[in-house]
């Protein structure tokens, strides 16, 4: 089985052609960071611009590469949502235009499905089990029951973490994205030295919130004054991540105690997601988890950040259960995993 | 028509699409003729109507995707989020099928509407209404050749630009063209509602001026509305 799956729904314009044996046959991922730098941020029209410049290029490339024409695949993935809707809207329909004109099954993937079952594309994680979703869009917990199965357990009441990341990076004068750029200078930072909030430490339920921790952070830095010397910005970068750090674990901890009750034989906890690509969070993680008896599993930093190869995957095991989309599939710039989890309040579609 | 006997196009049986402005338009010319066609008023919603729409068309008129010569797109100035939904499906057929995608102007694509309803010796104007920014607009010869670049104009400033003598009006636009017209000269409106169709799209680049075709990227006329950071 081979599914060519198209990922526009962010700042990525990426595609990959993968099989029915877990082999990335072709796969481009061409970053918009370039575009979005001077402006602190991702801005909605200039990524749709780039998206329409690159992708049916990107697309030729892969099959190229694959060897293979459009006529081999089995069938057609591409990003319907959640996420910005001018990007959302090239990919959607090229993956149609692709899907008419060879007549193979049109998949209309969720990109935290995408998220969600990327694991399984590289390991052998039987369903039930725990995902903590964390990217610059998305932070959440849920228990991934199956293929188009969810239940939320918990979501951010404000900003994602990985918006927090980046927020915080701008204050400290770090370039976009903040996430790489926090992680690589708090490793040289001193975690302790400043006291910051441990976002929802200790509450009941398993929510997440980022914006107090972050406004912390903006005023410590109001108050050391002009100048931050490269010792004090690796300091507040480390003590950052602890922070962050402790909040995912607490949250985690909750999660995993929820999800146990629903499901005795969880083994799994995995955490997906461009934040989970940082190394300190997951070595912290998977000491949550094997506390609570889980053993951790996350992909490969490539398929932890927006790609292609995990909505070709999730379109792979949406087809082997006949999940198929129609031609008139409308972009969802909101798209829940979980349609019973009552929305949480200013989270938007990071819920 | 023009050019089609100095300038025989390869392209005799050719998909178009449109979805510049406040609707939806699909279209297929073929041995001369528009062979199905299907236009939709919409103001938002292009990317879920669009390909089904190409599929009842290709149904209608008999053929499959490996008959056509050439996708052909409106490739603006418009509504940007619709210029790239007509153009990632025309991409996207293009590259399935392993056919040329050819761009066409929208403002080429309203004056060709006009010419044909109304053949005239004068001058073509095609405007369109932009909200924000005053009018796209851009001049064309009577043959259909671009006589301007398109670009964003006032209204005042786009009369200005107008030569003496006849000149057919045509787009959303006009009503404002004739409104800054009022005094001294006479222009006149083309008949019709004014939106670019994909059937004149789809003429173009089977009978057309060669001068028409573009290559399938968007013409925005006007930079992302973003502010840099400090």
């Amino acid at each position: 089985m081979l599914v060519l799956g198209l990922e526009t729904s962010c700042d990525e314009t990426a595609v990959a052609i993968v099989d029915g044996d877990r082999r990335i046959r072709a796969e481009r991922v061409r970053s918009q960071e370039d575009d979005h730098r001077p402006y602190g941020g991702i801005v909605p029209e200039i990524a749709a611009r780039r998206h329409i410049d690159h992708l049916d290029r990107l697309i030729a490339a892969s099959l190229r590469e694959a060897g293979l024409a459009v006529t081999d695949l089995d069938g057609i993935a591409a990003t319907a949502g959640p996420g910005l809707i001018g990007g959302l809207a090239v990919g959607l329909t090229m993956g149609k235009a692709l899907a008419a004109v060879s007549r193979r099954p049109f998949l209309a993937v969720n990109h935290l499905e995408g998220h969600a079952l990327s694991v399984r594309l590289v390991a052998d994680v039987p369903f039930p089990y725990l995902l903590l979703l964390v990217s610059g869009g998305h932070s959440q917990l849920l228990i991934v029951a199956g293929v188009g199965r969810y239940r939320r357990l918990g979501t951010t009441l404000d900003d994602a973490v990985g918006e927090a990341f980046d927020k915080v990076a701008k204050l400290i004068g770090l370039g976009y994205p903040g996430g790489p750029a926090i992680e690589r200078l708090a490793g040289s930072g001193d975690p302790e030295r400043y006291k910051l909030p441990r976002p929802m430490a200790g509450r009941p339920g398993c929510d997440l919130s980022f914006s107090g921790l972050k406004t912390a952070v903006r005023h410590l830095v109001a108050g050391l004054g002009a100048s931050l010397d490269d010792r004090v910005r690796a300091d507040i970068a480390a003590s950052f991540q602890a922070a962050v750090a402790d909040s995912l674990a607490d949250r985690t901890r909750a999660a995993i105690a929820v999800a146990r009750a629903a499901h005795p034989g969880l083994a799994t906890l995995v955490v997906a997601g461009g934040v989970a690509a940082n190394l300190a969070l997951r070595r912290r993680l998977a000491l949550v988890a094997d506390s609570g008896g889980l053993a951790l599993v996350a992909p490969p930093q490539a398929l932890c950040t927006d790609n292609g190869a995990m909505i070709a995957w999730a379109g792979i095991e949406r087809l082997r259960l006949r999940l198929v989309d129609g031609l008139d599939f409308a972009p969802r710039p909101r798209w829940p995993l979980d349609p019973h989890a009552a929305p949480a309040a200013g989270a938007g579609v990071k819920a | 028509m023009a050019g089609n006997e100095s300038n025989p196009s390869p392209f005799r049986v050719v998909l178009a699409l449109d979805c510049s402005a406040a609707a939806c338009s699909a279209a297929v010319w073929r041995q001369g003729a528009i062979a199905a066609s299907q236009s939709r008023p919409m103001a938002r919603g292009h990317a879920e109507v669009l390909v089904p729409m190409i599929e009842t068309i290709m149904a209608g008129a008999g053929i499959g995707y490996a008959d056509l010569d050439a996708v052909a797109v409106t490739v603006g100035p418009g509504a940007f989020t619709g210029l790239r939904i007509a153009l990632a499906a025309a991409l996207g057929i293009g590259l399935a099928a392993g056919r040329p995608v050819i761009g066409i102007g929208t403002l080429q694509a309203l004056a060709a509407g006009a010419r044909l309803a109304a053949p005239t010796d004068g001058e073509i104007a095609a405007v369109i209404d932009n909200k924000r920014a005053g009018l796209y607009a851009q001049r064309f010869g009577p043959d259909l050749a671009p006589r301007t670049e398109p670009g964003v104009f006032s209204p005042e400033a786009f009369v200005a630009t107008l030569p003496d003598g006849p000149v057919l009006v045509v787009g959303d636009g006009a009503p404002a063209l004739a409104l800054a017209a009022m005094s001294g000269r006479t222009i006149t409106v083309a008949p019709g509602p004014g939106l670019p169709d994909a059937g004149d799209v789809a003429w173009l680049v089977a009978e057309g001026p060669m001068a028409a075709r573009l290559p399938p990227t968007p013409i925005y006329l006007q930079a992302p509305a973003v502010t840099l950071a400090t």
